[in-house]
């Protein structure tokens, strides 16, 4: 067994950090008592975890949704794995350390980070080992295994918990016996026996707890709402880390009558409550203090959560306490997404929509669960459906190499334009009066710049984007003036936009890339409904309506197949200008198969077409790279739906061989603008020049 | 330097007996028999795991056939779309299929819940395909006399649904028969993997790989008289390989010849493997135990059966493995993964320390459902052999 390395040790930094929270809430917020109470029941968890040896009693690493009740009702302290993952990162801030250890363990990138990184955890000695494994097929596959593997590292003995896949009785019944097997089990390996007047207390307090969720939930109905932001996350761990615990009875009471009060005071969780949002799946845990900030900051809720917080009916029996775990290992309202995926996932997103009174929904797609990212697409139809926009954003519950706090802002800015926009009821479009105006995109390899004159001619200049953006704007404006033969000085409205706009000081406006796109390329081609943007580092497909406003829109931009990068990549590997390449890809006798999935399989698959005897002719290798990043860009397309006419706009869209190969996919002809770089700095442009004639600027 | 190492494999007759297995192949999932059983106005039923007891679909005279994805490295656009890129490009491929029509024949589609890729395959195949007929059993993770009573009940209730939905019974009588016939399928291709014990076996592993992926793409009748026959041919005949090793290819679901080929191509043999395609699909007969009922035995089988890594505890598999690979006396084993597939990942690293404790090295590749090999895996199959050679001296 390792011994926790004092330097390391993980739980301390849980159990500090929820402290020091917990006094500064206290003191900040002495009427909110629930926020203290929340952190003191953190620390305490893990408290009793570091003590749990020399109090007499054995720790038992569970995974998730294991019915922990059993658990306190014999006195065994409870080890929450994927909990424990999530509060490493959140209070020690940082989860590399761990998920390196867990890789080198030989752990596959397809094991999720919390399972990944509470092997490392172990392997490190950072935390303490268990004295059991529990672990249980409730979720996935990666809970299903995760147990066995980490009992053989430690040693350590171990029960899995086959919980069947659907609730028929002879299911619950097997069900209800695996439970017994495991008191049994725990029984022999602690040396204490079930206290069953105990756990009969314990589910009688559990029933409360969900009761207590379930009028949370109804005051969380109110405009505005009063619970903040993101916190459906601490309901979660409640119910994780104190199932049927006083802890947990207490907070939540506090909670509730806060909320009440709240709500009879018509007091919001934020300042303004713009956008009333649901919620699927988890935002990564290291942005926790800046989603809050930001969800102030656009005055944006999540208020309903329908595979998190959202309770099936049903009551749990005290006076049949493993029969009613096992009841409520079916009731749990994330068991309606992990399926079987039936009529009462796609009932409760309806009612919750429409009880909750949504705006808007954000899909946590973590890349590590695939159960989480398979059922997108069907949600994401059925809130369409009655005009809920859903924005997917990738990300990894821990780790934050994945995604970054400026990739998720620009997002989530983007999003709440969309909102802001289709909440208005009618906008401007004709005008009168025509101004000349500027728009500019710093895009992370070029800047663009556009002038839009009062005659609609149009002045551009590309450029490459320096170090500072700023600086890249100014001298690509000033580049753009002189063509247009207008002073440096002139006095004209600027719109930025691009992944660096907001950092031009001068501009008068900054506006999300997406919006500016669909008004860029509806005043080139009013008939274009759908644009695909093929950038340097992202893909995206928009849709849009005649009047160029933006209706929805889906990314690609977790994987390098797909982007210019990869292409270029591609080029390097060949030897070969990209130019070349396309023209050669139309004399391609056929494809090369080359793999669609990930960037690093392809790359191996080029070079061994290249060097293969005979080698694949290259014309065929070329049409082969192309047609697997059009299948990327296909999938992409798919999710969204494609609705004519189509526009290809970015740099990629100078790509021949590839367009040709495109349509072919699509079954149609796209329309490629002359210059298709250069179409959000002309929709910057456009929304500068009403902005300065409505005033606005 | 790989055409002399070859010259032992590319030097031998070629098996006639062969080629109407890869026409099956080449035509599937809308072969020749299929389409003949459907102009018949009879009924198609596709599966899609070695957990589904396909005798019971047969004897309610139901063609079963087996959902499988492309078999070579495809388009997966559609899939995508709908699964998202991080479930396996098997479950992708599969749901590409099927969204492209290419399985509109089927009346039925029987799963069970046997990994993720599995589960949500099914979940988005009912959602966005629709076949008449959809069932998914639960499947026990343990070998447990409770799991099989459990496992029992659910083939029950399998049965008994799809009774409903014919609006007929399925008697106890053609059930024995679908198994007797079962059996005989299982007994020929235990006949056809004994050709592969030999020094020098008469067969490749990629010629194999041809033979059983018929195996669950056409009436289990005619494949029993196309295996037999070619059986003869390969007792008769004087072809014999010979690798620099022998290798076992064990992990992820793989249909294609061609990825096997890859591996040959450097020289060494393929003479058996752990897959589902294969070993873990007709590795053991339907014991029938006159004490139960007859559904029973078949449960039981289907439990008890080579396990996928999804069964706990994972030692039950690995010993199988290690007992095949001492059957086969190969040299080494090539497992193989294809990205996102996780119980096999899980496995990974505790079935090549089992390995290793038996002397066999374990080279590990990642792949995509349907790859036919690339310069990659040559380069590391190379090199393995390389270190095999080595070791041996």
């Amino acid at each position: 067994m390792n011994i926790p390395d004092p330097k390391r040790d993980k739980l301390k930094s849980i159990i500090r950090g929820s402290r020091r929270i917990a006094k500064m809430t206290q003191a900040a917020f002495p009427d909110r008592k629930s926020d203290a109470l929340y952190y003191r029941m953190l620390g305490k968890y893990y408290e009793r975890l570091m003590c749990a040896h020399d109090d007499g009693k054995i720790i038992a690493a569970h995974t998730v949704f294991f019915p922990a009740e059993v658990l306190y009702a014999m006195d065994v302290v409870p080890m929450h794995t994927e909990a424990t993952t999530w509060m490493i990162t959140l209070f020690t801030g940082e989860s590399s350390e761990i998920v390196t250890a867990g890789n080198q363990l030989g752990l596959a990138p397809e094991i999720c980070t919390p399972h990944r990184g509470l092997a490392g955890a172990f392997s490190l000695g950072t935390i303490p080992n268990p004295d059991v494994m529990l672990w249980s097929n409730m979720v996935c596959d990666n809970t299903a295994k995760s147990g066995e593997l980490i009992t053989k590292m430690t040693g350590v003995p171990g029960f899995f918990l086959d919980r069947p896949f659907k609730q028929s009785d002879q299911e619950m019944n097997y069900l209800i016996k695996e439970l017994s097997d495991m008191v049994a089990f725990l029984e022999k390996h602690s040396g204490k026996k079930m206290d069953w007047d105990r756990f009969s207390e314990i589910v009688t307090r559990m029933d409360k707890q969900i009761q207590l969720i379930r009028e949370i939930n109804e005051l969380r109905k109110a405009t505005p709402t009063p619970f903040s932001p993101i916190g459906f996350m601490q309901l979660l761990t409640a119910e994780y880390l104190f199932s049927g615990q006083p802890e947990a009875i207490e907070y939540l009471q506090a909670l509730k009558d806060e909320l009440s009060q709240m709500v009879k005071e018509g007091k919001g969780a934020v300042l303004q409550e713009n956008f009333r949002l649901m919620s699927f799946f988890l935002p990564p845990m290291y942005l926790t203090s800046f989603l809050n900030k930001i969800s102030q900051e656009y005055g944006a809720v999540s208020v309903t959560e329908p595979f998190f917080t959202f309770w099936e009916e049903g009551r749990l029996d005290p006076s049949k306490p493993l029969e009613s775990v096992a009841r409520k290992s079916y009731m749990i309202p994330e068991m309606r997404m992990y399926g079987p995926l039936d009529e009462r996932a796609l009932i409760s997103i309806k009612t919750c929509a429409e009880q909750y009174k949504v705006d808007g929904a954000i899909y946590w797609a973590d890349v590590g669960c695939r159960h989480a990212c398979a059922t997108i697409k069907i949600f994401k139809d059925l809130l369409n459906e009655i005009d809920v926009p859903v924005m997917t954003i990738d990300c990894d519950v821990v780790d934050p190499t994945i995604t970054s706090e400026e990739e998720i802002e620009t997002k989530l800015e983007q999003f709440f334009e969309l909102l802001g926009s289709a909440k208005k009821a009618t906008v401007k479009r004709q005008t009168k009066i025509k101004a000349d105006a500027v728009g500019v995109e710093i895009g992370s390899l070029t800047t663009k710049a556009v002038i839009l004159r009062s005659d609609d001619t149009i002045i551009y200049t590309i450029a490459h984007s320096g170090d500072e953006a700023e600086e890249s704007a100014k001298s690509t404006i000033d580049q753009t003036l002189h063509d247009a033969g207008l002073s440096s000085h002139s006095y004209l409205p600027v719109v930025s936009t691009g992944t660096r706009g907001k950092s031009v000081s001068f501009s008068l406006g900054q506006q999300a890339i997406n919006t500016c796109l669909a008004r860029g390329i509806n005043h080139l081609y009013p008939s274009v409904r759908t644009v695909i943007d093929l950038g340097a580092e992202t893909s995206t497909t928009l849709k849009i309506d005649a009047h160029g406003k933006l209706l929805a829109w889906e990314n690609q931009d977790k994987c390098a197949s797909g982007t210019g990068v990869f292409l270029q990549q591609m080029a390097k590997l060949m030897a070969m200008p990209l130019g070349e390449m396309s023209e050669m890809s139309f004399q391609a006798s056929s494809r090369a198969e080359i793999s669609n999935t990930c960037a690093v399989f392809a790359e191996s698959e080029v070079i061994s077409h290249v060097h293969r005897v005979p080698p694949t002719p290259m014309p065929d290798i070329v049409a082969g790279i192309y047609a697997s990043m059009v299948s990327r860009i296909m999938a992409m397309c798919k999710r969204l739906g494609v609705e004519q006419d189509v526009a290809i706009v970015g740099g990629v869209a100078r790509i021949g061989g590839l367009i040709h190969i495109l349509e072919e996919a699509l079954n149609l002809k796209v329309v490629v603008p002359d210059e298709p770089q250069i179409i959000a700095a002309l929709g910057a442009a456009i929304i500068a020049r009403e902005n300065a004639e409505e005033g606005l600027i | 330097m790989s055409a002399t190492n070859n010259s032992a494999l590319l030097s031998v007759a070629p098996l006639l007996g062969l080629e109407r297995f890869q026409r099956v192949n080449e035509a599937f999932p809308q072969t020749e028999q299929i389409l003949e059983r459907k102009n018949q106005g009879k009924k198609v039923f596709g599966w899609l795991c070695t957990y589904v007891p396909e005798e019971i679909i047969h004897a309610a005279g139901i063609l079963p056939i087996r959902i499988i994805g492309y078999s070579h490295e495809a388009n997966l656009d559609d899939g995508t779309a709908l699964l998202y890129i991080n479930n396996c490009s098997f479950s992708r491929s599969c749901l590409q299929l099927g969204l492209e029509g290419e399985y509109d024949f089927l009346d039925g589609a029987v799963g069970g819940s046997t990994c993720d890729g599995a589960r949500r395959l099914f979940d988005i195949w009912r959602h966005y395909i629709g076949t008449p007929f959809h069932h998914v059993l639960t499947v026990p993770r343990k070998y447990t006399e409770r799991a099989h009573q459990l496992y029992y009940q659910e083939t029950l209730q399998f049965k008994q649904h799809l009774e409903e939905y014919l609006g007929s019974t399925i008697d106890d009588e053609a059930i024995r028969e679908s198994v007797l016939l079962y059996n005989e399928s299982r007994k020929l291709l235990k006949r056809l993997y004994e050709l592969r014990k030999r020094e020098e076996p008469p067969i490749t592993g990629a010629e194999t790989m041809e033979v059983l992926n018929t195996a669950y793409r056409m009436p289990k009748e005619l494949f029993n008289e196309w295996l037999g026959e070619l059986l003869k041919e390969l007792e008769n005949s004087d072809r014999a390989f010979k690798g620099r090793a022998r290798m076992m290819i064990n992990g992820s679901v793989l249909t294609n010849p061609e990825f096997i080929k890859s591996i040959e191509d450097q020289g060494v043999l393929v003479v058996t493997d752990e897959l589902c395609t294969s070993t873990r699909y007709w590795g053991d007969e339907v014991i029938i135990d006159e004490n139960r009922p007859i559904l029973e035995s078949i449960s039981r089988r289907y439990l008890n059966n080579f396990p996928c890594a999804r069964m706990y505890p994972s030692d039950v598999r690995f010993d199988r493995i290690i007992d095949f690979a001492r059957e086969y006396r190969v040299d080494g084993v090539i497992s193989q993964i294809v990205r996102f597939c996780v119980p096999y990942s899980h496995d990974l690293p505790l079935l090549t320390e089992r390995l290793k404790e038996q002397g066999i090295p374990t080279l590990a590749l990642d792949v995509e459902y349907g790859s036919s090999g690339s310069g990659q895996v040559a380069t590391r199959v190379q090199a393995f052999l390389e270190m095999l050679e080595a070791s041996r001296q």
